[in-house]
């Protein structure tokens, strides 16, 4: 049981500790910390990194069958894991202001997580075992984790092209502004 | 075998190029407004400055504060594009504007001042524990820590509005500190505490008047302050702007009418009026005198004691006086004493 949710625990540890980092700050400042203070903007950079990581590393890990780096099982977990923390501190990076594009983002980032919690449930459905298979089954499961992925992937790459406006927009109208 | 990464989707990369020329085409038509992280500031400012009373009536003119990294103007030239009287502080070297350049190493608008915070959204943000408050014109020397032991923060003073200061304030806390005291006071002096005080105490307990050129000796020792130092608030201005000659308080008191003068000096002192004493050496009581008797005052002064004749003595006629002193105008020799000082005959001019 616990090994079949280990990636949520994972992720679980993760947004515990950095909430009590962020609560620190919090208490310190006496407020929120705004987009554009130097933990929130570094929070929704490090956020939008390790998002980034979960989708590519994933990937490459995927493409690349021969390679002996850790069981896909392994790598699919830390994809989960990053795929909770990482929209995690993009959501504190926004400070609760969902305004203009950033709000778009948000709105996004939050659609691919669902949507990814989603593919986690349709992909543990699939039978593991190799005799006894009901073909059927098997046949409408990989149907369904075909058309999850039609959604999960063009609305990942639909969040990191505004992702990318938006950290354009914000090194050009604050971090670059003289 | 599909050999392609997972994530190049081509649904995916058409995806994100929607994205892109979407907002591109917003951009292009709609103005910057799409990357506004929040709305500006609504509350007018009363006259217009660069030709809108508010940053909300800019509408989507990001570039009116937004100028880009690789333009001439940075964004601090470009708030006092409209600012003017920042400027003009900073280049003048006054004021707490000018105070604060001058304190930075690397001074910006935005260090103090923020935006996109809503229609009320503050407009000024502080980092309390360094900001100059002497530059204002009012020290926090003698406010770090209220009367129940615990830290002064902006808003105690300040409420929710940082570059604002209404001095009611002043009068809420420390008529809970004493009551009786600032009830006289405030009636004495108003409630324009800024004329007077600047929050470096030395107005404060410590005061002492004896410091200062106006010495309170006698029957002015002891005084409250406000039986001088009277309308201080009404004028807004400050108990130093007090005159300091004898008549501006003491006209009332004149036993003499305006006779002697203005000059109470001259024969009172603060220990009372009472024991007037006037050193007339300048002038012999005696002089003239036939058989030692001393002339009556209205002898020389027969209109007031403030003014003197030689007329009506002796040969002291004006005839005679402009005879004897040729090529003068009468008008020249009212002054006897000016030249014959004790009376003597010689003049010395």
């Amino acid at each position: 049981m616990r090994k079949r949710y280990r990636e949520l625990i994972y992720a679980i540890v993760g947004i515990v500790v950095i909430t009590a980092v962020y609560l620190g700050v919090y208490v310190l400042a006496g407020e929120l910390p705004a987009a554009s203070s130097f933990v929130g903007h570094w929070t929704g950079v490090i956020g939008f990194v390790v998002m980034l990581l979960a989708e590519t590393v994933y990937s490459i890990r995927k493409q690349a069958r021969n390679a002996k780096w850790g069981r896909m099982v392994g790598w699919l977990r830390a994809h989960i894991v990053m795929g909770v923390v990482g929209p995690y501190m993009v959501l504190l990076h926004s400070a609760m202001h969902f305004h203009g594009l950033a709000g778009v983002v948000m709105l996004l980032t939050v659609g691919v997580v669902i949507s990814g919690v989603v593919g986690r449930y349709i992909y543990t459905a699939i039978p593991r075992e190799i005799e006894g298979v009901d073909p059927a089954r098997l046949a409408a499961t990989r149907k369904a984790l075909a058309t999850w992925r039609s959604v999960h992937i063009p609305l990942t790459w639909t969040l990191f092209a505004t992702a990318t406006v938006h950290a354009v927009a914000a090194l050009y109208y604050v971090t670059l502004s003289r | 075998m599909n050999n392609r990464l997972g994530f190049m989707s081509t649904t995916g990369i058409l995806g994100a190029i929607i994205v892109l020329i979407a907002v591109g085409a917003w951009t292009f038509f709609l103005g910057q407004g799409l990357f506004s992280p929040g709305a500006l500031n609504s509350s007018s400012a009363g006259k217009a400055l660069g030709g809108v009373t508010n940053h909300a009536a800019l509408g989507g003119q990001c570039a009116a504060c937004h100028g880009s990294p690789w333009g001439a103007r940075t964004q601090a030239q470009l708030c006092m594009s409209c600012h003017t009287d920042v400027s003009t502080q900073i280049q003048g070297h006054s004021g707490l504007h000018s105070g604060i350049v001058g304190s930075s190493s690397a001074p910006t608008c935005r260090g103090c001042h923020t935006e996109h915070h809503g229609a009320n959204g503050v407009l000024t943000v502080l980092d309390e524990a360094t900001f100059p408050h002497d530059l204002t014109g009012y020290s926090l020397a003698k406010h770090t820590r209220k009367s129940n032991g615990t830290r002064f923060t902006c808003a105690d003073c300040h409420g929710t509005d940082i570059a604002h200061f209404d001095q009611t304030v002043c009068g809420t806390c420390h008529a809970q500190m004493d009551s009786a005291f600032m009830a006289q006071h405030e009636k004495a002096f108003g409630k324009s505490c800024l004329a007077c005080h600047n929050g470096s105490g030395k107005d404060g307990a410590n005061f002492d008047h004896n410091k200062l050129a106006f010495k309170l000796t006698g029957k002015h020792a002891g005084l409250a302050c406000e039986r001088c130092h009277t309308g201080v608030g009404a004028s807004a201005k400050g108990p130093q702007f007090t005159p300091q000659d004898c008549y501006s308080c003491h006209a009332k008191d004149d036993k003499h009418n305006g006779t002697f003068g203005q000059q109470c000096g001259q024969c009172h002192t603060p220990a009372g009026w009472a024991n007037a004493k006037f050193d007339h050496s300048i002038f012999p009581v005696n002089h003239g005198s036939r058989g030692g008797q001393q002339a009556s005052c209205q002898t020389c002064h027969p209109k007031s004691l403030s003014e003197y004749t030689c007329y009506g003595c002796h040969a002291h006629t004006p005839a005679n006086i402009v005879r004897r002193h040729e090529g003068r105008a009468l008008a020249d020799l009212a002054n006897c004493i000016r030249c014959h000082a004790g009376g003597r005959g010689e003049g010395g001019d």
